[in-house]
């Protein structure tokens, strides 16, 4: 039986999306621009906030990183045209900087299937806000209460978030996407998280460097 | 609620408000015996001289796995040969007629105390037996040498395994003197590892099954552990009747009721129990007996089932914000003494202990566990909507036993079935709010023990009855204690737990020279977006008491006044503000980051600026803080400023913590969008007076 735990995070997810960079073709068979393109490095704008939406149960992470590479040039595929290598959370201040769980809890959230793979789908040329998707994403979560779960896409494999990338502010936000708890252990509580659980993201990060991306 | 006055706890008691367990451990009648004579070599001023120790107990005839195993009355006699005599009382013996005491030189008894380190071994385990001292009488004289005598009730023993559990005796120290003369301290060793005594353990049906047997032993499994046992996990609910949560006892069941549940939570489960979550605490502190007037320190260890049933929010997101936890404890003593002056003028030593017991009513004396509520906040990242505060509630009820009573070096037999009826130890633990910030509950708290009523005292004596004297001297109400509880031990993972297995000592502070204090630092900045607030200085005014070993959490209240500040706008525009913090902000030490470093937080920080962006505007204002963002819209919380404090620069360098621009803003101000995140300056506070803080 269970005991006394945190909930999901998908903050993690939320950090992967946040750092991707996607160039996103106008149309299904469109092209991509990426300038500057190269090495990449994003922090987060406003906490990250994951929430278990079968139980209502959050995790809340003051702080994240991340660091990748952007695909760079004309022509691009939207498919792949960047990723993510390294992903961090923390809430300073917490016991061991952990997020922030429900109940007092502290969380250690911990980014797992690296890298990440951010996907261009659509260009809005008006706002200059570029749509995509961060694909193969998944993530441990350990708790203060031992509880430890894992999050990844349904069935156990990675999963998906979506984004939105936005020229000039150089932020990208993250929200939706099919992140769900694939596995917990005995000492997770039901009432916080539990197997088929359904996870959501909120968050928002800055680019640097900042990244103009366009289609074509 | 706002947190009671640390100032409440004032003087101590005799009476060591720790929940133990009830002595009796419900074996079969003795059968088989304890016994050994024992030689030892003790060494005095003069030299060295063989000394023969006797122990003598009534064991039961075998005894389970899980449950405890208690020894009959112990009989300790020592034969001090005549070479001993002088160098111990100082004057020759001589042969005293047979049945006659002796009477070395003043004409008075001479009396004493044995302490025996006695092991207790199992299998390739062994562990102290944790045996108290023996008061001694002087006996009869016979050929020159002195028989001194004592008796005293062992420490029961709950056996974690089956086979032999034996007895081993060590080191003897014998403190021996007469009224009116300095104790001459005799350390003895051994001629020959000697055993004492032993009893077979045999496994119960549930440890045969595979049970664990720390789950399976009752009530005094968990108090009876040895110190160098690990802390025992006491069983979820289902497994043992006499661990579960009481909601029969009106005063045990009403702090699960009271404060109400709020509307908007559900219970997890709907009905039944979940297994909840073991830990281990171990809490110090002071308590007072208002007739004593002196202040006795006190130690308890608990084991708690935490969360056996939860109510929480229907909706996390967006439903009440409030969890409340329900589980329940049982406390072990850690016997304690103390000296006193009963009725003011007379120097009393004794012994105490709490006792865990059932409550008066109950009808098969099950369950005997307390009650533990936990209130708090769910999701300390939305704001409350509902009640704000972090409480932990604890009751249960106790017995007190005294022994090992002397009054003016004059042991004073009370026997081994002197306690008080039983009566009900409440106990109570505030743990923040918005403004002060929030205790983890696994991290630690201070508890308040309120008003404890001491009832009469029964079983006192051995040839007279004493209990009316132990009654006039403690019994009463209008008594009170604190305790501060460690990190949560978990025994099953063994995180924050020590090497025995146990939870860590708390981490308090001592504080010097207190009073008030004056923090400044200069050179505040907030800034996004090309715009910034800045201000030449920051004062932050408090009080500290100056006390030892003080809890960490709530040091102070904090003023936090700011001077010379000025908005300046991206597009080049320059205004003064005035900057003010609102609302109560609290000082909260975090912990010891070394010798000389002290980690600190100031919480509850919402700062706010009026501004009147031009003649022709009306006053707005620009705020900051902490913000919710989800779910939307964002909200507004309180921010903190992390410091580490140099003990001897006395100089903090300090942070703000995540800010943003709060959604409260009403300026529209280039730079500053609200819920903007906002980037701050490093502070260095200059504290005057400097304040020395060590741990404890």
């Amino acid at each position: 039986m269970r005991k006394l735990t945190r909930n999901a995070l998908t903050v993690t997810a939320v950090a992967a999306s946040a750092i991707a960079l996607t160039s996103v073709p106008a149309s299904a068979a469109g092209t991509w621009t990426v300038s500057p393109g190269g090495n990449i490095s994003g922090s987060n704008t406003r906490p990250l906030t994951a929430v278990d939406t079968t139980t209502g149960s959050p995790v809340v992470c003051d702080v994240s990183t991340a660091t990748g590479t952007a695909q760079s040039g004309s022509g691009l595929s939207g498919d792949g045209i960047a990723s993510l290598t390294d992903v961090q959370f923390s809430t300073p201040g917490n016991p061991n900087d952990w997020c922030t769980g429900p109940v007092g809890i502290v969380v250690q959230v911990t980014a797992t299937n690296l890298p990440w793979t951010f996907n261009a789908a659509s260009y809005d040329s008006a706002s200059g806000v570029t749509s995509g998707s961060l694909t193969g994403v998944s993530a441990t979560i350990h708790g203060s209460d031992e509880c430890d779960a894992s999050i990844t896409g349904p069935g156990g494999a990675p999963g998906t978030i979506e984004g939105s990338y936005t020229n000039g502010a150089n932020t990208l936000g993250v929200t939706g996407g099919n992140l769900e708890v694939t596995t917990v252990d005995a000492d997770c509580d039901p009432s916080l998280i539990g197997v088929g659980d359904q996870v959501v993201l909120d968050g928002e990060y800055t680019v640097t460097p900042g990244q103009t991306i366009t289609s074509p | 609620m706002q947190p009671t006055s640390r100032r409440l706890l004032s003087v101590a008691t005799t009476v060591v408000v720790s929940a133990g367990i009830c002595l009796q451990a419900g074996i079969p009648p003795a059968a088989a015996d304890m016994g050994a004579v024992l030689r030892y070599v003790c060494t005095t001023s003069a030299g060295t001289q063989e000394v023969g120790v006797r122990i003598a107990a009534a064991t039961p005839p075998a005894a389970m796995v899980g449950m405890p195993v208690q020894l009959g009355t112990t009989e300790v006699a020592v034969d001090l040969p005549s070479g001993m005599l002088d160098d111990v009382f100082g004057v020759a013996s001589a042969e005293t007629p047979a049945g006659e005491v002796p009477s070395p030189g003043l004409g008075v008894e001479p009396f004493g105390v044995a302490r025996l380190d006695v092991r207790i071994e199992q299998g390739e385990r062994s562990w102290r037996a944790g045996w108290p001292d023996f008061a001694l009488a002087a006996g009869a004289q016979r050929d020159g040498a002195l028989q001194m005598m004592g008796h005293g009730v062992t420490p029961p023993v709950t056996p974690r395994d089956k086979g032999a559990l034996r007895w081993m005796a060590g080191n003897l120290t014998l403190s021996l003197t007469t009224p009116g003369s300095e104790r001459t301290s005799v350390p003895c060793s051994p001629k020959k590892a000697g055993e004492l005594g032993r009893v077979e353990v045999q496994e119960t049906r549930s440890t045969a099954r595979g049970g664990t047997p720390g789950n399976t032993g009752g009530p005094q499994a968990a108090a009876e552990a040895q110190p160098d046992e690990p802390c025992p996990v006491i069983p979820p609910p289902g497994v043992d009747p006499r661990y579960a949560i009481n909601d029969k006892d009106q005063q045990l069941a009403e702090i699960l009721t009271s404060p109400p549940i709020p509307k908007g939570l559900v219970r997890n489960p709907e009905s039944g129990y979940l297994d909840g979550l073991p830990y281990c605490i171990t809490a110090t502190g002071f308590a007072n007996v208002k007739k004593l007037g002196t202040a006795v320190p006190i130690s308890v260890e608990t084991q708690l089932r935490r969360g056996v049933y939860v109510y929480r929010p229907s909706n996390g997101v967006m439903g009440t914000n409030r969890v409340e936890q329900f589980g329940y404890i049982q406390s072990s003593a850690r016997p304690l003494e103390a000296n006193v002056l009963a009725f003011g003028f007379m120097p009393t030593r004794a012994s105490s202990e709490a006792i865990q017991v059932p409550p008066p009513a109950a009808e098969d004396g099950k369950p005997v566990t307390g009650n533990l509520r936990i209130s708090a906040l769910f999701n300390e990242n939305l704001p409350p909507n509902d009640r704000d505060d972090s409480e932990l509630f604890a009751r249960s009820y106790i017995q007190l036993k005294a022994g090992d009573v002397s009054v003016n070096g004059v042991p004073l037999d009370v026997g081994d079935q002197c306690h008080s009826k039983t009566t009900l130890l409440d106990a109570y633990s505030y743990m923040g709010n918005q403004n002060m910030g929030y205790l983890i509950p696994s991290d630690g708290q201070t508890l308040q023990v309120r008003e404890l009523t001491v009832p009469s005292f029964s079983g006192c004596g051995v040839d007279e009855d004493l209990s009316p004297l132990l009654t006039a001297s403690i019994s009463g109400g209008a008594n009170y204690g604190l305790l501060d509880a460690g990190r949560w031990c978990s025994p099953t993972s063994g995180q924050n737990c020590d090497e025995n297995g146990h939870g860590f000592n708390p981490e308090t502070w001592t504080i010097s020279p207190g009073g008030d204090v004056t923090a400044t630092a200069h050179g505040l900045s907030l800034a996004s977006g090309g715009s910034s607030v800045t201000c030449d200085l920051v004062t932050s005014k408090f009080h500290l008491d100056a006390q030892h070993w003080r809890a960490r959490f709530a040091l102070a209240k904090t003023d936090f006044s700011f001077s010379g500040c000025r908005l300046s706008i991206v597009n080049g525009t320059t205004i003064p503000v005035d900057l003010s913090q609102d609302g109560d902000s609290w000082l909260r030490g975090i912990q010891m980051a070394s010798d000389d470093v002290v980690q600190l937080r100031f919480e509850g920080i919402t700062l706010d600026a009026s501004v009147k962006l031009s003649e022709d505007d009306d006053e707005c204002r620009l705020r900051f803080g902490y913000a919710s963002f989800f779910p939307p819209p964002t909200k507004e919380l309180p921010t903190s400023i992390n410091g580490n404090y140099n003990i001897r620069t006395g100089e903090i360098e300090a942070s703000v913590s995540r800010a943003y621009v709060s959604p409260k803003t009403t300026c529209s101000i280039p730079g500053f969008r609200p819920t903007g995140l906002v980037t701050t300056s490093p502070l260095v506070f200059k504290v005057d007076p400097i304040q020395r803080i060590t741990q404890p």
